[in-house]
């Protein structure tokens, strides 16, 4: 029944799947067939793309990113978009034992059938599944092992935006939003796939090298000091730019939006309609490092929105609205949306959810909106514990602001607060250890207070891991002794039957610190790793840090070098050929502004701050000097 | 006025991995899209109503199963079946529609015996006289089987290991072989107290008879057999 749809296999082949699926968990992972997914003929001239998530179907169907990409190519003709998911360990072991390839989900094809497959890079932390799904499905790992017989390989998202330790791998990285340059890609592909019998791979990337926002590591070679530092940049190919410029989708409200998406059979993390309020942020979190790649701000429009989420909702059936962006309250427009969708779909058995909310009453208001009877948890993240370290990270977000806006969420009926806090942040003293107490137990004698005993307070700790793009690009991250002391002494500190304790994992914390940052020659230790079974490394009970520690001694690679090593402001950083829109130079005055505890206004309240962006802003007609 | 339906569904195809829960998640998801005036739960978080008949273990087709929902305006059973079945994944069809808002018999007391199918399907090919060789062997192996007193086995429960004894639930079991490529056997089973026990340990019995020479095929829920009928 599953098998036989395109490749003609006999009985027994059949059974064997059938059999694998009966014995494995969740095996509505891997039948596909799910409502709006789509198949086509199997038409030899058809472009046959594999959209790859490095992770679990439950995890990758959640993504906005990679149904707006299945929605854009299948709408093309001459294209078919296919999925394909890590396999879990047990289906994974089943498909070598009865040596079968990795296949798609829609029609069963190995994946070393497709033209091209498409990884969608979302976390540092899922590089070893990538390796994994190419070997599962018995492509060359290396690019430049593999010629134009095998599929091209590229991969794009936000991870893209540092691709150096995954250079080796890859063909070719999309920088910046999606939507157009893929349509660009498959035209070029499709140009030289009528005539690929006398061209070769290598002609191919010169002609897509061309497109804005495409970057060919191959098309570079690094050059290191002998501290391990990069010296320089170099060429080999005459088209090659010297920075790629990420690609931006001026209008969003012509962007398309995929109105269709396909239903999962089975649960998935976000089981909901996702809809796109806008993209990008100005807030300036010194962190943050989608706060700068996502840039410029680019809202939908009311009425768009609300025709995409009724034509969504007709093709769906799903019981949940969800709007999505960086930081929902700062939508232009969210009071008179949130009211129209819930006056619109509270008698349809439809709910609205408002996931990233400011720290203020208003943002209370609206989730009391969305939320009129039945108040599950309210999240909010203040990361710091002092005024100090607020203008350091230039989170704009006073005590008092959260203190209020959680008296209010107790008043209007919440009794469960979830908070995020953060520490190893730059010239952190005990004080600020202590600043994240006394909030804790400030906002938890308050729950007590006005809940009673029904009160839960969750909090959840992370170190800062320093991102590319980002005024903290420089600074070294704290060590794992000095971050677990800081834990243990929280861990210490916070006692209570009411509140409950996480912290992230220091040792994953580091690895994702040394890839973030990392330059390529991580791609040896990273293969290695893979080789002695690292995978799923974000999934606590897979990670082995032991094997990456032995592959990184193999290569002579510190991850001290990478984590823990203050960057000077000349270095030049791995990923100095990806120009974000936001100058590099900008990211160091606001550095140097963190050091001043100095705060940076949110240029959609205030003037503009020439992060960089100026050009694009005027084009798209933001004009911020004005206000 | 509310009014309730009861229908007959196909769960196969791809359907038959996906779990009870999951099933009865898509199955709202399918009466949302084709906008059928489903009455909601009352409370916090209006659900829609429907019920579902006996769960159907992970990997096993259904071909009749049983599902009610509650509207709040009368529709054709007609109308219902077609609106359903227009966007209704690929493994989920609405074979029929009953009205049956005057006879309101819970499902679990309504349903009193399960028909299963499962073939076995040879590894290699085989000849003739084999093939009535082995359907012999599982014949007597069967009749073993129905002549003991308990059919004891342990069971994974939330609690550890529990002991369940399977003979009470067996009420029938009939072997065919068709045309030398498989082996049919159909398998009857009592639903006691509302309980569907899950075919699959006294398949696997019967498929270890044969071990290395046959695999498992499909297995298929054919049927209820309810109050009425016996």
């Amino acid at each position: 029944m599953i098998i036989d749809r395109n490749h003609k296999n006999n009985n027994r082949n059949m059974i064997i799947i059938n059999k694998m699926l009966g014995e494995v968990e969740k095996p509505g992972r891997y039948t596909g067939e799910e409502y709006n997914e789509i198949k086509k003929e199997n038409d030899q001239q058809l472009i046959r793309i594999a959209l790859a998530f490095p992770d679990l179907y439950e995890i990758g169907m959640s993504y906005l990113g990679f149904k707006i990409l299945y929605d854009i190519i299948n709408k093309r003709e001459d294209s078919w978009a296919e999925r394909v998911f890590s396999p879990a360990l047990d289906f994974e072991k089943s498909l070598i034992k009865n040596d079968i390839p990795l296949f798609s989900l829609e029609s069963f094809r190995p994946l070393s059938e497709f033209n091209i497959i498409g990884f969608s890079l979302q976390y540092e932390m899922s590089y070893t599944n990538i390796l994994n799904i190419l070997h599962l499905g018995r492509i060359p790992l290396r690019a430049r092992n593999r010629d134009k017989e095998n599929p091209l390989i590229i991969a794009g998202g936000p991870v893209a935006f540092n691709p150096e330790p995954l250079a080796e791998f890859i063909d070719l990285f999309v920088i910046g939003d999606g939507e157009e340059v893929i349509n660009e890609i498959i035209d070029i592909y499709k140009d030289w796939y009528g005539k690929s019998e006398n061209s070769s791979k290598k002609e191919l990337l010169n002609n897509l090298v061309r497109l804005p926002g495409i970057y060919i590591p191959s098309f570079y070679q690094v050059n290191y000091h002998t501290d391990g530092r990069i010296s320089f940049f170099q060429k080999n190919e005459k088209h090659a730019p010297f920075k790629i410029r990420k690609r931006i989708v001026k209008n969003l409200d012509k962007t398309p939006f995929p109105i269709a998406p396909i239903v999962p059979n089975i649960d998935v993390v976000h089981n909901r309609i996702t809809l796109e309020v806008f993209r990008g942020c100005t807030r300036g979190c010194r962190f943050c490092q989608a706060g700068i790649i996502y840039r410029p701000v680019r809202e939908r429009s009311v009425g768009c929105l609300l025709e995409l989420a009724e034509n969504s909702f007709i093709n769906t059936g799903y019981e949940e609205i969800s709007l999505s962006s960086l930081s929902s309250s700062d939508y232009s427009q969210i009071d008179s949306l949130t009211k129209k969708l819930v006056d619109c779909y509270q008698n349809r058995g439809v709910g609205i959810s408002l996931p990233s909310l400011r720290i203020d009453n208003f943002s209370v208001h609206l989730a009391n909106q969305t939320q009129r009877v039945r108040k599950t948890g309210l999240t909010f993240a203040p990361e710091v514990g002092t005024e100090r370290m607020n203008k350091i990270i230039n989170k704009n977000v006073s005590e008092e602001d959260l203190f209020r806006t959680v008296q209010y969420a107790f008043k209007m009926g919440w009794r469960r607060i979830k908070l995020y806090f953060m520490v190893g942040l730059p010239a952190e003293t005990q004080e600020d250890i202590e600043g994240i107490i006394r909030l804790i137990k400030k906002v938890e004698m308050m729950g007590r207070e006005k809940v009673g005993k029904k009160f839960s307070l969750n909090i959840s700790i992370n170190a800062l891991i320093p991102k590319p793009h980002t005024p903290f690009q420089w600074v070294a991250q704290e060590t794992e002794e000095e971050l677990n002391k800081k834990f243990r002494y929280i861990i210490q500190k916070i006692r209570s039957n009411s509140i409950s304790l996480s912290f992230s994992d220091t040792k994953l914390a580091l690895l994702e610190a040394v890839f973030s940052r990392g330059d390529r020659r991580l791609g040896d230790v990273l293969e290695e790793a893979f080789r002695r079974g690292c995978k799923f490394d974000s999934w606590r009970e897979h990670f082995n840090f032991k094997s990456w520690q032995e592959s990184f001694q193999k290569f002579d690679l510190d991850m001290a070098f990478y984590a823990h090593r203050e960057r000077g402001k000349d270095d030049i950083m791995p990923w100095d050929l990806i120009d974000c829109g936001v100058s590099k130079q900008y990211l160091w005055s606001e550095w140097e502004k963190a050091i001043q505890e100095a705060n940076t206004d949110d240029c959609r309240q205030s003037i503009c701050n020439s992060c960089g962006l100026e050009d694009i802003c005027q084009e798209i007609g933001i004009n911020r000097n004005n206000s | 006025m509310s009014y309730l339906y009861r229908m007959k569904y196909q769960k196969n195809g791809p359907l038959r991995f996906i779990s009870h829960l999951d099933l009865n998640q898509l199955f709202r998801r399918v009466l949302l899209r084709a906008d059928i005036p489903v009455e909601l739960t009352e409370g916090y978080n209006p659900r829609i109503k429907v019920s579902f008949g006996p769960a159907l273990p992970l990997g096993i087709e259904g071909w009749q199963e049983i599902t009610e929902i509650v509207l709040k305006e009368p529709l054709a059973e007609e109308e219902l079946k077609g609106k359903i079945n227009k966007v209704a994944p690929s493994g989920f069809k609405i074979l029929e529609v009953e009205e049956v808002s005057n006879k309101r018999i819970p499902l679990s007391k309504l349903l009193r015996q399960a028909s299963y199918l499962f073939y076995l399907i040879p590894v290699d090919a085989i000849d003739a006289n084999k093939m009535v060789y082995y359907h012999n062997k599982i014949e007597q192996y069967v009749k073993c089987l129905l002549d003991r007193k308990d059919i004891k086995i342990k069971k994974e429960s939330k609690k550890g290991l529990k002991e369940v004894d399977l003979r009470p639930y067996i009420s029938k079991i009939n072997i065919f072989s068709k045309n030398n490529d498989r082996i049919i056997i159909c398998l009857i089973l009592n639903i006691e107290a509302g309980v569907c026990i899950n075919p699959n340990p006294i398949i696997q019995m019967l498929a270890d008879v044969v071990k290395d020479y046959f695999l498992i095929g499909k297995i298929i829920r054919e049927k209820f057999i309810s109050e009425s009928l016996i």
